[in-house]
């Protein structure tokens, strides 16, 4: 799936990703391909990505939003 | 006429200033071109957060404690200066607009006005006016992080919600092109979105560089997907009116600091201007005194040879 990392700084992460590991104010949740709409907000803690090629990306997140719209695309709004 | 040996060092100390504000001329351009930048990277966050707040709003009443107004007893103002001088009119204008604000202010209401003062001046502005100072916060880097700013905007938050005072105003400088700002009076709490949104597309100057962008403004597009929400509509629109009041926050100071340099550049561009034009005169006084003195010799010479013979 397409994931985009947005911050206040500008876009710090975009590209194909194959999961996503995050921090939700319900929960951890880990996002794979076609996951079905969902928009929720994101607690302090680390985001896991790991990219197509099973490559691991850590991100710290304070605080933020998760978006998973159409076409397989994900969002983070991430401070 | 003044002479020789003072004009010449007259002459080396107004091109030592020149060469002194040529360079802080030089150094203001490049500072104010990386604030716009920085200004502009926060655009997508901001274009991506109206987005979701547009979709919630169909699920759920898009009114928070934040965006409802109530009767206005108590009011903050923000003043937003800079900590260094020599940026020509530029605090001086933001802190005419307080008095005249204040001076309104004091005809209407008895003296329940809080204050926040961001810079040096302001704060120096604050304790000699004796208002009433409810913080204050200084050294905001030239690009300032959004941490920095989160601090400020908790303030104002906190203060809100406890009811300490009913609306937060702010006194700051708009960036509308490289010579041109304009001090603004803007309401923050409780939070516009319409003005929000009006906030995001003024990031884009008008005229300059990166004005081109001004095209790509924002629309919000209707999505029709069914969401899941967590954990609620409501409790989301909550956090994203937060979020976004805390960028506006960020987006404002970021403005005054591009605007300091702004108005510092053209500042020093007047200063290197001038110190050009002095060392030209005093160069051409220099030189019609050298003169006078060869031709005042030369005629003692003459008048000497002429008495012998």
């Amino acid at each position: 799936m397409k994931l985009s990392i947005i911050t206040l700084q500008g876009i710090k992460f975009e590209g194909e990703i194959s999961s996503l590991n995050l921090k939700t104010t319900s929960g951890e949740i880990t996002v794979l391909d076609n996951h079905r709409p969902l928009i929720t907000q994101l607690a302090k803690g680390e985001a896991v990505i790991i990219k197509e090629g099973g490559e691991k990306v850590n991100f710290d997140i304070k605080s933020g939003f998760l978006e998973i719209g159409e076409n397989n695309q994900a969002t983070v709004l991430a401070n | 006429m003044e002479s020789l040996q003072k004009t010449k060092s007259r002459i080396k100390a107004v091109k030592n200033i020149g060469q002194i504000t040529k360079a802080m001329e030089v150094v203001a351009a490049t500072k104010m071109r990386k604030s716009q930048q920085v200004a502009l990277n926060s655009r997508p966050y901001a274009f991506k957060a109206l987005q979701l707040l547009s979709v919630l709003g169909k699920f759920s009443p898009v009114k928070t404690d934040l965006i409802r107004g109530r009767k206005i007893k108590k009011t903050l103002l923000v003043i937003v200066t800079s900590d260094r001088g020599l940026a020509g009119s530029f605090n001086s204008q933001v802190l005419r607009l307080v008095d005249s604000f204040l001076k309104s202010y004091a005809e209407t209401k008895d003296d329940n006005l809080s204050v926040v003062a961001v810079g040096k001046k302001a704060i120096s502005y604050a304790n000699k006016k004796k208002l009433n100072l409810v913080s204050e916060f200084s050294g905001f880097g030239d690009f300032v992080l959004p941490s920095e700013t989160n601090p400020l905007s908790e303030i104002l938050i906190e203060g809100y919600l406890n009811k300490g005072w009913d609306r937060v105003m702010t006194i700051s400088t708009h960036f509308r092109s490289t010579l041109k700002q304009e001090v603004l009076m803007r309401q923050v709490l409780p939070v516009d979105l319409e003005k929000i949104q009006h906030t995001i597309n003024e990031i884009i100057p008008e005229h300059g560089k990166f004005s081109e962008l001004r095209d790509s403004r924002f629309t919000i597009h209707d999505s029709e997907l069914e969401y899941i929400f967590e954990p609620s509509p409501k409790k989301l629109i909550e956090g994203l009116v937060e979020h976004l009041m805390k960028m506006q926050i960020y987006d404002l100071i970021l403005e005054a600091n591009a605007s300091e340099h702004s108005a510092r550049m053209v500042a020093m561009k007047t200063a290197s201007d001038n110190a050009k034009e002095l060392s030209e005169k005093l160069n051409l006084e220099y030189n019609k005194a050298r003169q006078a003195g060869i031709t005042k010799e030369l005629i003692e010479i003459t008048s000497a040879v002429s008495a012998l013979t």
